[in-house]
């Protein structure tokens, strides 16, 4: 793990993924951040996120095949919103705050420890018209291996 | 390491996150995991769950990967087969030296083969130390649902219960020894507490399943399906003050629920009744 705290600026965001590539986020799909950390409603489920990692070797663990790179400029650039570990880390606490919000605090704390665990954030699609959100994904991320 | 693989799923022992052994073993299917974050099968119950949830997941899961067979996960939900990815123990004749040599994978993969008896589960209470703990609890969930869905007694748990309401507050002491990597993202000792963190709230999910399965016939043991909510709100991701709210809360509850005297005479009348207390 590196010593250094991670910077928006400058520093990457990775994401492991099928050898397709990163599949693509539903910006109109259920908002809740715990829904899409946790992974409920079922494998392949639409969800706004995509989710990315400070560290290239938990991107690889989660991928089966290849490993993508972006950084939160570019990706903002691409027209997402990103939701930093730190955003993520605050709203997950007790039962959750903005899009974190959740019935379960239960689920929100297991949320929040897989958000540190993996050094999670968030891109949001919503922000981007549909159309437009392959053509956005395709611009923010290039491949790693 | 997805959420959706064999080691977040209740019927492997042997895995749970960061914590465990680097092979897992799915007493489901009697096979060994080589590769247990990247596999997964209809038949997911997930860990970090608690029970209505993991049953509601269970279901989107089932319709989606096969329950007869154990497969690779593919990122976008999709899935292939995994015939290199797990594997009949009995094939594996060299993992038997290392099984004889790890007693607490040696009570997992016997719990399997024994068809899932209490008597072998209970077994893994004179071991010591987290994986052990582990082993229990994740097994000792699976164990009490398959009596919840025969509609067996509650008491099937009982003694499972008072072992783990009676250590609710005790820090697990996860040693770097139990991960089953230490390449992490984060700091390693912080890797550690959140390993801990995970054990400790499984034991509090798994007393939840218990008192889940009481609901109806013993209200003050029901009510202890309450805790993993209660603990989370008090500590949020915090070792030390889950450890703190589990003594001056987990545990007076616990108590209230099942006082040793009741616990005797349920115990006594299990002894007695065969099946099991209706």
């Amino acid at each position: 793990m590196g010593a250094k705290p991670w910077r928006a600026t400058s520093d990457p965001l990775f994401r492991g993924c099928d050898d397709g590539g990163p599949g693509l986020p539903v910006p109109q799909a259920d908002r809740s951040v715990v829904r899409h950390i946790l992974y409920l409603e079922g494998p392949g489920r639409p969800t706004p996120y995509v989710s990315v990692t400070e560290d290239r070797e938990t991107a690889a663990r989660f991928g089966h095949g290849s490993t993508w790179v972006t950084s939160a400029p570019t990706a903002v650039g691409e027209g997402f919103r990103h939701l930093s570990r730190k955003e993520l880390m605050d709203w997950l606490k007790g039962t959750g705050k903005g899009p974190a919000a959740w019935p379960s605090a239960y689920e929100v704390a297991q949320a929040r420890r897989y958000v540190e665990e993996h050094t999670e954030h968030l891109l949001d699609s919503e922000p981007i018209e549909a159309q437009r959100v392959e053509a956005s994904m395709t611009a923010a991320f290039r491949r790693l291996r | 390491m997805s959420l959706k693989s064999c080691q977040n799923c209740v019927f492997n022992g042997l895995q749970y996150g960061t914590l465990g052994s680097a092979t897992g073993y799915c007493v489901a299917h009697q096979r060994l995991l080589r590769a247990g974050d990247q596999t997964t099968c209809g038949r997911l119950l997930r860990k970090d769950l608690q029970s209505p949830s993991a049953e509601a997941e269970a279901a989107h899961h089932a319709r989606r990967f096969p329950l007869d067979t154990i497969v690779r996960l593919q990122r976008a939900g999709g899935w292939e087969p995994a015939s290199d990815h797990a594997a009949p123990t009995a094939a594996d004749a060299h993992l038997r030296p290392s099984r004889a040599a790890d007693p607490v994978r040696e009570r997992v993969t016997e719990y399997g083969e024994l068809d899932t008896t209490i008597e072998s589960l209970a077994r893994l209470k004179d071991l010591p130390g987290p994986r052990a703990e582990l082993a229990r609890h994740a097994l000792g969930r699976s164990y009490v649902r398959r009596c919840r869905l025969r509609q067996g007694a509650w008491t099937s748990g009982l003694h499972l219960l008072w072992w783990a309401g009676s250590a609710v507050e005790a820090d697990p002491e996860v040693g770097l020894d139990d991960l089953r990597s230490q390449e992490t993202a984060i700091p390693l000792e912080r890797q550690v507490e959140l390993a801990s963190w995970s054990l400790v709230m499984l034991r509090l999910t798994f007393i939840a399943d218990v008192a889940h399965n009481a609901a109806g016939a013993e209200p003050a043991v029901a009510a202890l399906q309450a805790l993993p909510e209660a603990a989370a709100l008090a500590a949020g991701t915090n070792l030390r003050k889950l450890l703190r709210w589990a003594k001056s809360e987990g545990r007076p509850a616990f108590e209230r629920a099942l006082p040793r005297a009741r616990y005797t005479a349920l115990a006594q009348a299990l002894h007695q009744a065969s099946p099991p207390l209706a």
